[in-house]
């Protein structure tokens, strides 16, 4: 593996198995044959229609499931998958529940209650950070969500469509701190249907198409085309 | 270096195992309008329904039978209870395992935990509730920590292997849980080993949780002392288990998210 590159991913196939019928099961391939590098330091952009494979992928990426084919070889020991809602439970109050999140993205216990009160802070939540998080609006919960995963530092940081959340204050903050975090030399891998997004802030995009790389490129050349086939001017 | 030893730098962690079993148990708390008393009287139900049943309609049992059916409820409960969200403990957990990388020990794991705190508890009422009985405490009494022992690893080893195969046949679930009832009925809780006739003595010695029971009694209330051999090949077949339970669950560690559809 070169000096440059944080992650590679070689041949990597991912199958599924599915009931169809009584003791019978049909293997759908949601990536086959996907094959790229992520250097380090780049942001990388990943589009594709739905079903074309880019959650199967940030999964693989996460280390959460395994590919049943190819393998990927990385240096960093940390790669996080953002989530707006990770292990939240219910009926517990909004401040436990970003300790049990904080805990879940690989943080220990001291640095999460340093950290706590920023991310309250953050998420502007103020006297309800106490309340039952069910109590929460989903606007309440999603701020509550972004608010914690900007404290995660890993190595690789993965997103899968979340960068501006919450009213218009609010969704103005966070995409501000989230372009914030994909301008900085931090490797970053980023999916979302927002090509405004993707054109301002990657360096370099994959289009994805039925689980197989269709293209790779400059964020206008691989946009351009990839509105083109959508039939958008 | 591969992907997946990178993230098994991040192994199993003690702290996120026991935040997640005592906030579980705080939600469940939480859910209730009487909240901790649950605790208390849940058990208190339980065994009311057993001694309304045994004690008072059939009048079983004779002198000392009361104390002698909450021993092997107590018992019982704890072992029944933690295999019992053991095993379906990955399967509840799959919403979280698609979020993020965890170790997959780390569901069967919460969940006995939580019910071993709310099964100290019921065994402290347990232990007021023999004394209030007239029931002289002794030395004997401390035989009961090597059962237990013995026990949490039957419990242990149980609750593992069962999470870690039930998410390959979800069905074997239903299977399970009437298996756990019929062992109910033949461990012993209703009447003592030593009643049941001489032929079918021998599986009650072969049946871990009949065993526990009988000791738990025999400490209890006849200041025996335990059957360390008894204990010995208990804890051992619930270390094995456990063994065989902890393997399978991180040879299919990335296996499961995709296994739970």
């Amino acid at each position: 593996m070169l000096d440059n590159v944080a992650l590679q991913l070689d041949n990597i196939g991912m199958a599924y198995k599915r009931r169809a019928g009584f003791m019978r099961y049909e293997t759908s391939w949601a990536l086959r044959k996907l094959s790229f590098e992520v250097h380090s330091g780049e942001s990388l952009g990943i589009i594709g229609r739905n079903g074309a494979g880019k959650s199967s992928l940030l999964r693989l990426l996460a280390g959460i499931s395994k590919p049943s084919e190819g393998s990927i070889t990385t240096r960093s020991s940390f790669v996080a998958l953002l989530s707006l809602n990770l292990g939240f439970i219910p009926n517990l109050s909004g401040r436990q529940n970003v300790r049990i999140s904080g805990m879940l993205y690989g943080l220990d216990r001291a640095h999460i209650e340093e950290l706590l009160p920023a991310i309250v802070e953050y998420s502007e939540l103020k006297q309800a950070i106490d309340h039952p998080v069910a109590t929460y609006s989903a606007g309440m919960k999603a701020r509550l969500g972004f608010a914690t995963a900007t404290v995660v530092e890993p190595d690789i940081l993965l997103i899968d469509e979340i960068l501006g959340v919450g009213d218009l204050s609010f969704r103005k903050k966070s995409s501000a701190t989230m372009r914030n975090r994909l301008k900085s030399d931090k490797t970053a891998i980023f999916v979302s249907h927002n090509m405004n997004e993707v054109r301002a802030l990657c360096d370099r995009v994959i289009w994805l198409e039925h689980g197989a790389l269709h293209m790779s490129g400059s964020p206008d050349e691989v946009i351009s085309a990839y509105e083109r086939s959508m039939g958008s001017p | 270096m591969s992907l997946q030893t990178a993230q098994a730098a991040r192994h199993l962690r003690w702290d996120l195992i026991s935040y997640k079993a005592l906030s579980s148990l705080q939600s469940e708390t939480n859910r209730s309008r009487l909240g901790v008393i649950w605790w208390v009287l849940d058990p208190l139900l339980y065994m009311s329904v057993f001694y309304i049943v045994f004690g008072v309609i059939f009048e079983r049992g004779g002198p000392g039978f009361v104390a002698k059916l909450l021993i092997a409820l107590v018992i019982w409960r704890w072992f029944d209870n933690s295999v019992k969200t053991a095993s379906g403990s990955l399967i509840n957990g799959v919403g979280l395992m698609r979020q993020v990388y965890v170790s997959k020990l780390l569901f069967p794991m919460a969940a006995m935990f939580a019910q071993s705190l709310k099964f100290l508890c019921v065994l402290l009422i347990l232990l007021v509730f023999l004394l209030a009985y007239g029931v002289e405490p002794g030395s004997s009494w401390l035989g009961l920590v090597p059962i237990l022992l013995a026990e949490l690893a039957f419990i242990a080893g149980l609750g593992l292997l069962l999470a870690a195969v039930i998410p390959f046949f979800p069905d074997l679930k239903t299977l399970i849980d009437y298996g756990i009832q019929l062992g109910f009925f033949m461990s012993g809780v209703f009447y003592e080993i030593a009643s049941v006739p001489e032929a079918v003595r021998g599986y009650f010695a072969l049946n871990p949780m009949a065993v526990l029971i009988d000791q738990s009694r025999q400490v209890l209330l006849y200041n025996n002392a335990p059957d360390w051999f008894a204990l010995g090949w208990i804890a051992l077949l619930g270390g094995a288990l456990a063994v065989l339970g902890s393997y399978l669950l991180s040879r299919f560690d990335r296996d499961y998210p995709n296994l739970l559809l």
